[in-house]
Formats: C-alpha cells, structure tokens, sequence
C-alpha cells in the first residue's frame, strides 16, 4: 500500500477516481443477498401457517427460477445458494461498470492531457 | 480540514462538487440501465414464459404506467427503469457522500498502480450508505403504498399486504406504511453495515498483499 497524498486536493481527486475492488465487491454483494434470502426463507419456515396451508407459497414461486428451492430449512440453504450466485453478478457488474466508466474518463484526461502538450511549432 | 483551503481560486469544496457531480452521473446511468434492463427482463419473461412473473409485472405496472408482459410495455418498462433508476442512484450516491470531504483520507486505499502512478482503491462507509439505502428504501415504501391508498384500491391490494409476513405492523394504510418504512430502513441500514463491512475487510486484506 502506498502513503496517501498529503495534499488534501490530490485526496479528493484520487478519492473520486477510485476504484472498486471487484473481488471484494462482489464477495460483499454475494454474502448480502445470500444473507438476504436464507434469513427471509427462514423466518417465514420459523413464523409456519396453520395446518393444510402452505408456508410462503408466493416466495416458493421462486422455484421457477432456482430449481430446487423451497420455503423449508433446506429449501432456505439451496436458495440462499443462488441468491448468492445472482447477487455476486450483479456486485461484479455494478464494480465492473464503475471502473471502467472512470478508466475511460482518465484516459480521455490523459489524452487531452498529451495532446495539450504537443505544439505544431 | 479547512473546506476553505484555495489554490488558484478554487476551494477544496468546488473540486469536490465538480467530481461527485461526475460520479452521481456514472452512479446514476449504472442504476438506471441496471433497472431498465431488470424490467425490461421480467416483462419479457412474463411475455414469453407461460405466466411466469405476471404477477410481479401487474404490480409494478400500477405503479408504471403502460408497462405491461408485452414488447411495447417492456420497452416502457426499459424507459420507466431508467428514469427510476437513475433518480434513485443519484439520490443514493449523493446521501452517502453527504460528509465526504471531511473524511476523505479514510475512504480510499492507495496503490501503485501501471507506470509507477499511484491508482486508489475506494473505501465504502458504512453509516453513510446505511442511511442512503434506507432512506431511499422507507421513502419508496412510503410513496408506493400511499399512491394505492389515494388510488383507493388499498382493500385489493393483497400482494402488497404480503410485505407484513416480513415487515410487522405494516399494512396498506398511511400508518401502516409509516410503521413499515421504519423497519425497512432498519434492515436496509443493517444490511449496508455488513455489505460495507465485507467490502472494507476484504478490500483492505487484498491491498496489504
């Protein structure tokens, strides 16, 4: 790791041209949304429905999309797994967009930069 | 730090301003394409997979109007996504960097990057984003369920009332979505704080490396 500058302007600049870690980010993304679905699966299987109902029919429709998935203790583990998978994505995305949004805008300053310095004399 | 601190007539506050008007704009595009594109998605699966994810599409489609599971209301659906998207990022990544200049030096990790140019990695706050995600999230609860209170179908609007089987107390009523907004921000701020939390600790022992 390097020293921070000790310029409070240069601070604000590499401040806002940072960038994601995307491994990082998508660990982040990936623990939430699994976190997410496991602990909403289970607390509908902890709260239960009278007997002959259902637990959570509307979140079992996510079957269609996550195979295997039930509003059980398993079913919470299974779809807690996927959840994971779709969150990861969408981390990797989101810090995969971020970055390269502003590696492009540094190269357009880098090249404006360079092309500021040339003189046709 | 001096907020005050000029060199060539600019402020620390001016140079800060100008680059979070940059990144609410990038924030925001990513936002709204990602929204676009997730309706614009649902429509079309709904469109073309015997009856899958009609539901979730009638729902939003109270809320946007002309979406719908066929090709031009999945087109809306992309155009509604966007602007939505992009309002809410914007509002999201201004919130959570409300406070930015005064900790700026916490919130980045440098690194030597390519051509021995120092590249930092950014350091996410999670209070900050807490906030932001739940305001945004209880302020959205809020205006939706109080848009089918005024529409007066808050009495058939029995999938929003789905939301108190994880939201206690919630209801399709003024009261109800208050009760149920204060509990979203809670989970919504508890989840940022481990989102953050995650992100930091790995981040951190990736650059030490």
């Amino acid at each position: 790791m390097e020293a921070l500058p000790a310029d409070h302007r240069d601070a604000i600049i590499m401040w806002a041209l940072a960038k994601l870690d995307v491994v990082a980010f998508v660990a982040a993304s990936a623990a939430v949304a699994g976190a997410a679905l496991l602990m909403l699966t289970l607390a509908l299987v902890l709260k239960g429905a009278p007997p002959g109902v259902p637990v959570g029919p509307n979140l079992a429709e996510l079957a269609v999309v996550f195979p295997g998935y039930s509003v059980s203790a398993v079913g919470a583990l299974i779809g807690g797994a996927y959840a994971s998978v779709v969150g990861g994505v969408a981390g990797f995305l989101l810090a995969t967009f971020w970055n390269v949004a502003h590696a492009l805008f540094l190269a357009v300053i880098r090249m404006r930069a360079n092309l500021a310095s040339y003189s046709i004399d | 730090m001096n907020e005050q601190t000029e060199r060539d007539g600019v402020t620390d506050r001016d140079v800060l301003e100008a680059t979070l008007r940059f990144n609410t704009l990038v924030f925001s595009i990513i936002l709204g394409v990602f929204a676009g594109a997730a309706l614009l998605a649902l429509s079309l699966v709904a469109h073309y997979g015997h009856g899958m994810g009609r539901l979730a599409v009638a729902l939003i489609g109270v809320f946007l109007p002309g979406y719908g599971a066929t090709w031009p209301g999945a087109l809306l659906g992309l155009f509604w996504g966007f602007v939505f998207g992009a309002l809410l990022g914007a509002g999201i990544y201004r919130i959570n960097t409300r406070n930015v200049l005064e900790r700026v030096d916490e919130l980045v990790i440098a690194e030597r990057g390519a051509n021995g140019f120092a590249r930092a990695v950014l350091r996410l706050d999670g209070h900050s984003l807490g906030l932001a995600m739940g305001a945004v999230a209880a302020l959205g609860l809020v205006t939706t369920t109080d848009m089918l209170v005024a529409r007066g179908t808050a009495a058939e609007s029995v999938h929003a009332r789905l939301l108190s089987e994880v939201l206690p107390g919630y209801t399709v009523s003024v009261v109800g979505s208050i009760i149920g907004a204060m509990e979203l921000f809670v989970v919504a701020y508890v989840f940022c704080r481990g989102f953050v939390t995650i992100y930091n600790w790995v981040a951190e022992r990736r650059q030490r490396r």
